[in-house]
């Protein structure tokens, strides 16, 4: 995965302002999108265990928001994700904007772009969250800060925590 | 102590971390120079002519990108008589370092999940090819 961090002939494009994964499904490219925008799909694999999946609002068109609510089985603890959908292109790529309500809330929207590119037998899917949900404010910052950032891991430590409820 | 006459000036680097969106540190780490400030300063605090040595570059544009180091909590700046000198502030660039490994590790899970559902969906939907996998 993190081999297809720095983009190349892979296909992660120059903007590189965020994290950047790669994967490989046995599915096709319309199995694959439809898995990320029919709630019931999502009902099936989004939520990590102990977690279950509330409302779930799709509004796929571009310019259409979306809101998945998740709630901690047992316990009272809710978390939503949500956004606005900038790009929505089935079954090769899908854009929107990206918003933790609740524990993770913050400053600014961030951008999540799925390309979705396959055979009928496979997929490849690559997921890119950059850090700058303005179009404009992301072309002016369009280097590879993540390489400073890999390195700068070795000086500071990572603050886990915020997860630790999402994994246990 | 420094004497009353050396101008200092502070921010606090807590308070700093608290206030400036998580943006504004990406986008003052998106220069090669800034970075290149950052590393250097990885390794203790510096004057900043040391600090503009290495990019050729005028003391005025090297001040430019202490600026807006500064301005995103990333850095602190002080004087001490006639000299300048920086320094890291740790808590923004451990705030930048956790959103990228936070997420890392989130879309990794996400999508180890959407494998495993494409797996049992398959299974579902098609005649079962080889002996029966764990549901």
């Amino acid at each position: 995965m993190r081999s297809a961090i720095h983009g190349g002939p892979a296909g992660i494009g120059p903007a590189g302002t965020g994290i950047a994964l790669q994967r490989r499904f046995r599915a096709s490219p319309h199995r694959v999108f439809r898995a990320w925008t029919e709630p019931a799909a999502l009902r099936e694999w989004w939520c990590p265990p102990g977690w279950v999946a509330g409302e779930i609002a799709i509004d796929l068109r571009p310019g259409g928001t979306y809101r998945i609510e998740m709630r901690r089985i047992g316990g009272g603890e809710r978390l939503a994700i949500s956004g606005r959908f900038l790009d929505v292109t089935p079954p090769r790529r899908l854009v929107f904007t990206w918003i933790w309500d609740g524990a993770f809330a913050e400053t600014a929207p961030t951008l999540v772009t799925l390309e979705i590119d396959g055979s009928p037998d496979e997929t490849l899917l690559t997921l890119r969250h950059e850090n700058f949900a303005d179009p404009g404010t992301r072309h002016q910052h369009r280097t590879g800060w993540i390489a400073a950032c890999n390195r700068l891991d070795r000086v500071v430590t990572p603050v886990r925590e915020p997860y630790r409820h999402l994994t246990d | 102590m420094q004497s009353g006459t050396a101008r200092t000036r502070h921010i606090s680097a807590a308070s700093a971390a608290r206030s400036r969106p998580l943006d504004e540190i990406f986008a003052a780490l998106s220069d090669p120079i800034r970075r290149g400030i950052i590393e250097r300063l990885a390794q203790g605090p510096c004057s900043v002519t040391q600090l503009g040595a290495p990019y050729g570059v005028s003391a005025p544009a090297i001040s430019k990108h202490l600026g807006v180091l500064e301005r995103s909590g990333l850095i602190v700046r002080w004087k001490v008589g006639r000299v300048h000198y920086c320094r890291l502030a740790a808590a923004p660039l451990a705030e930048a370092a956790s959103w990228i490994e936070r997420h890392r590790a989130f879309w990794s899970r996400q999508l180890d999940a959407l494998g495993d559902y494409l797996e049992r969906e398959d299974n579902r939907c098609d005649p079962p090819s080889t002996a029966d996998r764990p549901e």
